[in-house]
């Protein structure tokens, strides 16, 4: 008896807190300003850093994104579309039906696609 | 808002009451239990009605391999990007089981619960009744969240009724119907969908069966896109409304593991995940090999 008391309010608990930690919320991003300057070291590695690296390493599938080798790789991979930025494979598979969509977000591609805009400079 | 939070609040009075009416002895009418339809507690991507004998430790381990699109290269996706997840369920009592798990997708740690109210009994009651529910937290990177980031906004729930029937011994069907909710969505698609679910297994051999899913999600309407300007090229963000997803493969099973392995279209582990975000169209080539393993442990 004390056991289903116990499941009892522990059920009413876990209720509660579900019911009140629900909320009905959309994901808004910050529009980056393209008159910005975007460094490639303190903006755009970071963010392959983040979710990037593990699967993109040295050797493994194109590009490898660590600090060392992913400026290289995306210049000579055929990555960057230097006259078309919006067209750049590194942009077109971060964005909405991209093969790697599912890993970044839209922050993020907005970055990279200012970057190529602005000349996808090592800097 | 007041529709999910009716959802709820019947689910909760529900529980109460199935406490509340448990008897304390058995009438001598009561039919014999039917054999479990179920081998294990998940099935492929699905979750069944199948509980453990009080006092179970399960750990579950699924993983995901990348699609076959990429043919060699990447060894029909063998080598290529993969999703985990490790989990510990525990059966509180014969019909209640509590779970906690992991994955590597988005980093979901998640709290679940499954309990089984009603049993199919032979000659008496023909189907076993159970609800799955689970609350998911994405512990990803705050960037995924975008602006007025705030921690609730890294929830989501998922809440299934199940309907099981073990027609004869080789072949058992479950019907589920899924209410899923999540706290902060892209603006492409609804904070809420409905799924519907069918699960089969035919069963070969005493330890082999064939196994079949497939769950259809139903998100009613969509929101208007949101577009990103960049100087005058406007962009459309978030994924498309999502894809059902197909499942195909074999269950091996012995009193303490069950193994499945199998091809099935969804990426994501958790039930919420795979009814909102799949964007793989299993129809269209986007399959992927995948395992599951169970491992019991009696106290």
């Amino acid at each position: 008896m004390y056991k289903r008391k116990f499941l009892n309010m522990i059920i009413l608990i876990v209720g509660m807190i579900v019911l009140f930690s629900c909320e009905y919320e959309k994901i808004t991003y910050d529009v980056p300003d393209p008159t910005i300057p975007v460094s490639y070291a303190t903006d755009i590695q970071p963010i392959w850093a983040k979710g990037c690296v593990g699967c993109h390493p040295v050797g493994g599938p194109p590009p490898a994104l660590t600090p060392d080798d992913s400026y290289n790789a995306l210049i000579t991979g055929g990555f960057i579309n230097d006259l078309v930025p919006d067209q750049s494979i590194i942009y077109t598979s971060m964005t909405t039906g991209g093969s790697m969509a599912a890993y970044s977000n839209a922050q993020d591609a907005g970055k990279v696609l200012v970057w190529i805009q602005q000349g996808a400079k090592n800097n | 808002m007041k529709k999910s939070l009716l959802v709820l609040l019947l689910l909760l009075v529900g529980f109460g009451n199935v406490f509340a009416q448990e008897p304390e002895e058995e009438k001598a009418e009561k039919k014999p239990l039917e054999r479990a339809p179920f081998e294990s507690g998940i099935f492929m991507d699905d979750q069944t009605v199948q509980t453990y004998p009080s006092n179970t430790l399960e750990f579950v381990l699924q993983h995901r391999f990348g699609t076959i699109q990429n043919g060699f290269t990447d060894l029909f996706g063998i080598w290529g990007a993969t999703n985990i997840r490790m989990a510990l369920n525990y059966s509180i009592t014969d019909n209640l089981m509590i779970g906690f798990g992991t994955t590597k997708n988005k980093r979901y740690q998640d709290l679940s619960v499954k309990y089984t109210f009603f049993h199919q009994r032979k000659g008496g009651f023909p189907l076993t009744i159970g609800y799955y529910g689970n609350m998911a937290l994405n512990a990803s990177d705050k960037s995924n969240f975008g602006m007025d980031y705030a921690f609730v906004d890294r929830f989501s729930y998922f809440h299934e009724l199940m309907f099981a029937r073990r027609f004869c011994r080789s072949f058992s069907m479950q019907m589920g119907f899924a209410f899923v909710h999540f706290n902060k969505v892209d603006t492409t698609i609804k904070n809420d969908a409905f799924s519907i679910s069918a699960i089969a297994r035919f069963k070969v051999s005493p330890q082999t069966s064939i196994v079949a899913s497939c769950e259809v999600p139903l998100m009613l309407g969509y929101d208007t896109p949101f577009i990103l300007k960049y100087g005058q090229k406007g962009i459309y963000y978030g994924p498309k409304s999502p894809l059902p997803n197909v499942g195909l493969g074999v269950e091996i099973s012995t009193s303490t593991h069950a193994f499945h392995i199998f091809v099935s279209a969804a990426p994501g582990l958790l039930p919420q995940d795979i009814v909102m975000y799949n964007q793989n169209d299993f129809f269209n080539g986007a399959i992927m090999f995948g395992f599951n393993m169970t491992r019991l442990w009696n106290f």
